[in-house]
């Protein structure tokens, strides 16, 4: 039958590789993704926490499968790197997956899909395949997954550039270890207290949030002690 | 999802003049559907009897539907073929009830062409008998390519995302630029039986019908059941793939489009002659279609 028009042939190949050109045009903040050159039906796509969110600094891989019937149903989303928000390797029940066909919208695209995955990821909202954790548990693992990532041959295929940054993010890392150990090897008696604590040197972040804290209770004491002071010498000379 | 095979005929009937009362009966249509689809899904025999934690029964449930609709895919065509009305005689000649409403069609109307019955039966059915009309009145074509070069704008202002609806858009364009040119029945057949190019006009008069809608709001939110805006019943009900037009669908597309539509519903209402519907209302149609519960056929009347 010839009834295949001429720059739309209707399948979804041909639809998957127009939101493909969309998308390298008008790029997704924060998320990069990319078909597997050998099977149009499946995107892998990586997301870059946000700034200010448990999720900064962390490389988050998953991958989209897509149906034949693609853009008139919807395709399948799964987590691969662990974040603390997602089940991996587990079907995600959102609006724009393939659990809810009856409110996909066929004029959703490929963009669409990772822009609502990325909000859903930023809210706490829970659903099947979501977990639990604290920001804690998610700011460590964000740490996690450049390592974990490195280890995933499809990752360091499909997205060259972001592999070569986490190598790069690596290497400071380990640079920055190392210097502090020789630190702390010549004696240095700041950087020994800095290194006591163990989830102070995994985790500058928190170490900077402690320090913090201290500080805002001494200061909210000494302020504390002030208003005392002040309310007592106020009562004391209206008695007088 | 899969209602129109589903519905069955204790749908309520459609003996009412009033487009309210017509939503009153779908909204009935849907609650039914939802409930048989539930009742169909406990008598699966891939679902087990008791309920298991481990098994998630979204699953089971998105399994046979999908199974379903692979059936009705593989044994029904999106457009059929072009059959004598007596087929449908037969179809019902143990049901005095039908046989009986079949018969008053007969003066009437000489041929019917069966849809896919997926939840788009409504659409494919008006966009083929729609073309067919077009191809032996090519003024009419000329206004409706007019119509359809002016839509994608009004899409785009009321927030529709430009490049999928673009897409979809020049799909239609390029059919109707085809049959223009070498337009025939057998042409109009072939591109509304051919997947990719059904499912895109599909999906643009959804659009159409979802822009009209909310052009309408006011007017339209007083006929949405279940305390939504319309917004919401576009959203769920007319934006997503299979799922079937109500009157409200129908009212907004005809009103949109400007085309009219007659709907002879057969069901087990009383009375002996089959009810009938014209879309707008004291519109001429040029459009017949022939209504069983949950599911739109095209007939073709002898004038």
């Amino acid at each position: 039958m010839t009834v295949v028009m001429s720059k739309h042939s209707g399948t979804a190949s041909a639809r998957l590789r127009a939101d493909y050109m969309r998308i390298k045009r008008d790029p997704v903040p924060y998320v990069t993704a990319e078909p597997l050159p050998s099977n149009i039906l499946e995107w892998h796509y990586v997301v870059e926490g946000p700034e200010e969110s448990p999720y900064e600094g962390g490389y988050y891989h998953g991958k989209l499968v897509f149906p034949m019937e693609y853009p008139f149903r919807p395709p399948s989303i799964y987590m691969i790197t662990p974040s603390g928000r997602f089940k991996t390797n587990t079907r995600l029940c959102l609006s724009i997956s393939d659990f809810h066909p009856d409110t996909w919208n066929p004029a959703w695209s490929v963009a669409t899909i990772l822009t609502g995955l990325l909000s859903f990821m930023l809210e706490k909202s829970p659903t099947f395949g979501s977990i639990e954790t604290t920001d804690y548990e998610k700011r460590q693992l964000s740490q996690q997954s450049l390592s974990f990532n490195l280890k995933d041959k499809v990752f360091t295929e499909l997205f060259p550039e972001i592999t070569e940054a986490i190598q790069n993010k690596l290497a400071q890392r380990e640079q920055e270890l190392a210097e502090r150990a020789k630190a702390l090897e010549n004696g240095n008696p700041s950087e020994r207290d800095a290194s006591t604590n163990d989830s102070r040197k995994q985790n500058p972040d928190a170490a900077q949030m402690s320090a913090l804290t201290n500080l805002l209770v001494v200061v909210g004491f000494a302020v504390f002690a002030w208003t005392v002071r002040y309310i007592v010498s106020t009562l004391s000379e209206e008695e007088g | 999802m899969f209602s129109d095979i589903k519905a069955g005929d204790t749908t309520p009937t459609h003996n009412h003049s009033s487009v309210r009362d017509w939503i009153v009966g779908d909204a009935c249509t849907i609650h039914y559907t939802v409930m048989e689809q539930q009742h169909n899904a406990q008598e699966s025999p891939t679902k087990p009897s008791e309920y298991d934690p481990d098994i998630n029964q979204d699953e089971l449930i998105k399994a046979q539907e999908k199974q379903i609709a692979e059936e009705i895919k593989a044994n029904t065509a999106m457009i059929g073929s072009l059959d004598d009305l007596s087929t449908l005689e037969q179809e019902y000649s143990n049901d005095p009830v039908y046989s009986g409403k079949v018969k008053t069609l007969l003066p009437k109307y000489c041929n019917v062409r069966r849809t896919r019955p997926d939840g788009n039966c409504f659409l494919r059915g008006f966009i083929f008998a729609y073309l067919e009309y077009c191809i032996h009145h090519r003024d009419e074509l000329a206004r409706f390519k007019k119509y359809l070069e002016g839509s994608k704008e009004e899409l785009f202002e009321m927030g529709f995302p430009k490049f999928t609806t673009e897409d979809f858009h020049d799909m239609f364009m390029e059919v109707v630029s085809d049959l223009e040119g070498s337009g025939s029945v057998d042409r109009v057949e072939a591109v509304c039986n051919d997947g990719g190019t059904s499912d895109y006009l599909v999906v643009y008069l959804r659009l159409l019908i979802s822009s009209h809608l909310q052009k309408n709001a006011e007017f339209f939110s007083f006929f949405i059941e279940g305390g939504r805006t319309v917004e919401e019943f576009c959203k769920q009900e007319v934006e997503p793939m299979y799922r079937e037009c109500d009157h409200l669908h129908i009212v907004a597309l005809t009103a949109a489009v400007g085309v009219g539509v007659r709907v002879m519903y057969l069901d087990r209402g009383e009375g002996a002659a089959v009810a009938s519907h014209d879309f707008p209302e004291d519109s001429t149609p040029v459009i017949h279609l022939l209504y069983r519960p949950g599911h739109y056929d095209i007939l073709y009347n002898k004038a």
